[in-house]
């Protein structure tokens, strides 16, 4: 036996060494997956611009989703545009299937797309399989992955149906040119505001003579996953036509609308929100005045478009500024001044806030525009030895978004002020003064919003040592929950109308 | 997440082989040890331990299936000097095919990314699984031997050692790379046909279980010098060879965790490419990591050869060696040296003036401990009355001489402007493949020839075919390496599937060249499969383990033994 190892050790070396050289150059040499040739006249053409960013395709590209779906229809000629954006060496790989894979075609190598920021490359590549592929970056296939489906129908996106019996709530007229909607009709692609559960009767106008037709998608930007609601057919050529139809809005947030024939000029947006609002203002040498009074306090439901109108009957010279906070502050915004050509402008509330309104000329006075979720009341009775419902000093809790109408009572006929300010301790120079009484006075109550989680610190500037307590702001979806049941004065009036707002309502 | 999906099924299927093989390593393991156990009751022994030394320890071991499940020493020496001869021959075979393939300018035999999968396992092979491999296996051999060791206890370590090591030379045969043997991101990350290879996620997982097997046997290899040594034999007695391997270990442990971290760094990469590809990336940090290793592992590639010339030569001139104190002086200042040259790989990278002055002062600096090693060897030889030009004796003088043409060839690289000009050219090819085939493979096949009497189980070798082998191995390899250093002088590019037409004179010698080592490793082959045919003739004893160094004198120098010249002949198969 021994004699034979020899032998048998040599034999085995050849055939290892052999076996070894006959599986290394079994190596895959060229992709098994290549998409078919570009043809000279496809069906259809889309184009895909995909930033290339080692964190995701488009990652962080204003306008862009990252790692984006593309869905075509079968035979289809994508062109492909990459940016690079970060320095890094990416390539744009596909494959046939839901996932990477090694039988991949690379359109763009590191080469092509190079490593210089802003560099621009092309591609294209042809799709007549139907089917789920994968495009990817082969040295970032982690992040850099999204896919592309290829489908004998585009995924749609259509407005609901209207309830059975029911009429226009609302009537809009859009004036159809190549150069935006109502080009020479005030504000080109205006953006329209419509309450949740409308029922617009669009009533569309040829002004050129040109094709026109009208899209709606979800979201802040056109996209395949669109509604035509007019066809370029409908329409017809001739200048003064119509065209007339009814569109269903029950869910909140942002659509955008245009002219396939002008995507470029005629994008506008559509604001559907969950309220309307009209309130009318006037100015005077003496500030804005709102229902009479100087420093009002106006309640808007969050999500509420609000228009405000101006009148100026004594032809004073004014700007109705707005900002942040409870005080007038510098960098307001100016919603509308002097020099407006209109006397109204309509905003979009739809988060949490407290403002101050006020007049850019003269902010002596202002008013309070409060943005909230829902009102409730909370009423304590103070004297020099604190704060009391219930208990000393109670820890209040509220929800993020609560707009808080606070009730304070004198307890000991002595002056007390109400002092709310975020974070765990006194901040005289952070705190707002809600409400406050002096001697003789019974009570005294006042709003304060919060719009941010977390706690607050409320006070009495009289008493500081003895009158404190925390409030603490939990998330929205906690709600009421996190009210203390014990506090029987505190009460969700967030269905209740509020006369005040009510006689204000009007159409735009 | 198919493609996780896919990975994770692969990674699990090794995982489960590798468990799979330590279980039976185990299996085996506990079973030998209930043996032992039980003959060492039968011999009368209190420990098994020492029934083990007395019975395996420095007695001649014959190559055979048990070592493989033996953990002595000597078995495990066995069967890293067979595992790396299966290497060479694999790796060797891959570098035969690159030449084959380069007959004509344009890539045709090969494809380009054939040609970067061989080229890439060629390196990685040979200098893993072949170079550093056969240095342990001569290593475990030979110093129970050279140092008596009181107890050999360590086996299950030195055991597990090997099987990582091994291992890791399967998995990375089997990933077949393409990513160079360094590795480099972002190629190495491109786990693609055109890229790194579709599997190179193994090479890198092979390369770091290579990793842990060397440094498993490092640690070994110095606590065995170290601590497990016959007292009577003092640091200053200690053969070249022992001393040559202690400085090797020190080097692979010294330099190997900073490639080990990086190579972790680059398996993560493939998930979350966060270290050497993302946002906040250096490139150059891989290759300043790899180089920190990379630069040691070919000195590691060569000492332990360069102490079995210090073996060797006394073996054929019975006399000492010229200077027992400047060898290991030279050796000694070759491992310091080693640790600060590293940048010289990265001269063109840059680094900066301050930095490459550093580098290249720092490259000149090893002419003298290579120097001192050369003019020892060479003032062995010249003192010598009588030098017999055996076949291991030939490949000893031809690796000095190859170390000489490679070595200065080495040194006039550390001319920064040399440097800028044969960088990336197959000058650098021949460089190293005159010292590596020249010393570490020569003095293998030496080493080899010298011990095969004991492997084979007290057989001859044919000395005329290991003449045969030794010629053309050695004329091949001058011939390959010299038409590589001329050719790429005057700018012949390295590691290329192709060439232009203007080189074809020099690929032509290369080839010839090539295809000489092939037909000489193929005698090599023949003449080990018959010689082991024959009848036992001789004893088991090898003069490069048994003859000679008995009588280390006070001084420290070790004397050859005056033993019969006619049995050290045979023995060694000499003429």
């Amino acid at each position: 036996m021994s004699g034979k190892i020899g032998p048998i050790l040599v034999i085995l070396i050849i055939a290892a060494a052999g076996l070894s050289l006959g599986f290394a150059l079994n190596v895959p040499t060229t992709a098994t997956f290549s998409l078919p040739a570009v043809p000279a006249h496809p069906a259809h053409y889309h184009n895909v611009t995909l930033y290339a960013d080692a964190n995701g395709w488009n990652y962080n590209v204003k306008g862009y989703t990252t790692n984006p779906t593309i869905v075509i229809l079968p035979g289809t000629v994508v062109n492909f545009t990459v940016i690079e954006e970060d320095n890094q060496p990416h390539t744009l790989t596909i494959a046939y299937g839901p996932h990477e894979s090694s039988f991949s075609d690379t359109l763009l190598s590191t080469s092509a797309i190079t490593t210089t920021p802003g560099h621009v490359s092309h591609a294209q590549a042809y799709f007549n399989k139907t089917g789920e592929y994968t495009y990817w970056c082969i040295i970032h296939f982690t992040t850099m992955v999204g896919q592309l489906w290829v489908n004998n129908s585009l995924p749609t996106f259509s407005l609901p149906a209207a309830p059975s019996n029911m009429s226009a709530t609302q009537n809009t007229t859009l004036f159809a040119d190549s150069n935006g909607w109502n080009y020479s009709h005030g504000v080109a692609n205006p953006s329209l505001y419509f309450e949740k559960g409308s029922l617009v009767n669009f009533t569309i106008v040829q002004e050129d003579g040109n094709p026109h037709s009208l899209f709606i998608a979800l979201g802040s930007n056109e996209s395949s996953f669109s509604e035509e609601l007019m066809k370029s057919s409908d329409l017809g050529n001739k200048t003064g036509s119509t065209f007339t139809f009814l569109a269903y809005f029950n869910s909140t947030g942002e659509y955008t609308y245009w002219d396939s024939h002008n995507p470029n000029t005629t994008m506008g947006h559509i604001y559907v929100v969950t309220s309307r609002l009209s309130i009318g203002l006037v100015a005077t040498s003496g500030g804005i005045s709102y229902n009479g009074h100087f420093n009002n306090s106006i309640l808007v439901k969050n999500n509420t478009a609000l228009t405000i109108a101006v009148s100026d009957p004594t032809g004073s010279v004014y700007n109705v500024n707005m900002s942040e906070g409870y005080v007038p502050a510098a960098g307001s915004m100016t919603v509308i001044g002097k020099n407006n050509s209109s006397s109204s402008a309509t905003l979009l509330l739809n988060s949490p806030q407290a403002y101050a309104l006020f007049d850019g000329f003269n902010n002596s006075t202002h008013h309070l525009l409060f943005v909230y979720d829902k009102i409730v009341n909370y009423t304590m009775n103070e004297t020099i030895h604190g704060w009391y419902n219930k208990t000393l000093n109670p820890t209040i809790s509220v929800a993020a978004g609560d707009l808080v109408n606070f009730t304070i009572l004198n307890g000991d006929n002595l002056s007390h002020t109400l002092e709310i300010n975020p974070g765990n301790n006194e901040s005289a120079s952070s705190a707002y003064s809600v409400a406050g009484v002096v001697p003789g006075q019974n009570s005294s109550s006042g709003f304060y919003l919060f719009n941010q989680t977390g706690n607050y610190t409320y006070w009495d500037l009289y008493h500081p040592s003895t009158a404190v307590g925390i409030i603490t702001s939990g998330n929205a979806s906690s709600s009421s929950a996190a009210v203390q049941p014990s506090i029987s004065s505190l009460s969700n009036i967030d269905n209740l109308s509020i006369p005040e707002l009510a006689s204000v309502k009007n159409d735009s | 997440m198919g493609f996780f999906f896919t990975f994770m099924v692969e990674l699990s299927v090794v995982l489960s082989l590798i468990a799979l093989l330590i279980f039976f390593v185990f299996y085996f393991l506990y079973h030998r040890k209930s043996e032992i156990e039980d003959a060492a009751d039968a011999a009368g022994y209190e420990s098994p331990k020492q029934y083990m030394r007395d019975t395996l320890g420095e007695r001649p071991r014959v190559l055979s299936i048990s070592a493989f499940l033996n953990d002595d020493a000597k078995s495990i020496g066995i069967r890293y000097i067979v595992a790396s001869l299966f290497f060479f021959f694999i790796a060797g075979t891959f570098g035969l095919t690159m030449r084959l393939s380069l007959t004509v300018p344009t890539p045709s035999l090969l494809s380009a990314q054939e040609y970067n999968v061989l080229l890439t396992e060629h390196a990685t092979l040979m200098i893993y699984m072949w170079a550093v491999g056969s240095a342990i296996g001569f290593a475990y051999y030979l110093l129970p031997s050279h140092l008596k060791l009181k107890h050999d206890s360590r086996g299950v370590y030195a055991s597990s050692g090997f099987w990582f090591w091994f291992m890791g030379g399967l998995m990375i045969l089997y990933s077949r790379t393409a990513a160079r043997w360094y590795l480099y991101p972002p190629l190495a990350l491109q786990l693609s046909a055109s890229g790194g290879g579709i599997d190179n996620w193994l090479a890198v997982i092979g390369l770091e279980a290579v990793f842990f097997g060397l440094m498993i046997t490092s640690i070994n290899v110095i606590l065995i010098i170290w601590k497990d040594r016959d007292p009577a034999i003092k640091w200053s007695q200690m053969s070249m060879f022992a001393w040559s391997i202690l400085f090797t270990a020190i080097m692979i442990v010294a330099s190997a965790p900073p490639l080990m971290v990086g190579l972790s760094m680059l398996f993560y990469d493939f998930f979350n490419p966060i270290f050497f590809t993302g946002a906040t990336h250096e490139v150059l940090l891989f290759a300043i990591l790899f180089w920190f290793w990379g630069h040691p592992i070919v000195y590691v590639a060569v000492i332990p050869y360069f102490g079995l010339i210090y073996e060797i030569i006394p073996k054929f001139t019975n006399k000492p060696i010229y200077s027992y104190g400047s060898g290991i002086f030279g050796l000694g200042l070759l491992l310091i040296l080693s640790e600060f040259v590293w940048g010289h790989h990265l001269l063109n990278s840059g680094l900066g003036l301050a930095w490459v002055l550093f580098y290249t002062t720092a490259s000149f600096a090893v002419v003298v401990p290579s120097a001192i090693t050369v003019f020892n060897y060479v003032a062995s030889l010249w003192s010598a009355e009588k030098i017999r030009l055996t076949t291991p004796m030939l490949f000893a003088i031809n690796g000095i001489m190859d170390f000489v043409i490679g070595g200065v060839t080495g040194v006039m690289q550390s001319n920064q402007g040399i440097n800028q000009l044969v960088h990336g050219t197959y000058f650098v090819t021949g460089h190293f493949h005159f010292i590596f085939m020249g010393i570490t493979t020569g003095i293998s096949f030496a080493a080899f020839y010298m011990l095969f009497p004991t492997l084979s189980g007290g057989r001859t070798y044919n000395v005329r075919l290991a003449r045969l082998h030794f010629y053309f191995t050695a004329f091949g390899s001058l011939l390959m390496a010299m038409a590589w250093t001329v050719g790429g002088l005057i700018g012949m590019p390295r590691a290329v599937a192709g060439y232009l037409p203007v080189f074809q004179p020099y690929q032509d010698a290369s080839i010839l060249g090539g295809l000489i080592i092939g037909i000489g490793q193929l005698i090599f082959l023949y003449n080990i499969a018959t010689s082991w045919l024959k009848e036992p003739s001789l004893s088991l004893e090898n003069a490069l383990e048994y003859k000679g160094d008995e009588a280390y004198n006070a001084g420290g120098v070790p004397v050859p033994n005056p033993i019969a010249a006619e049995e050290l002949e045979n023995n060694a198969g000499g003429a």
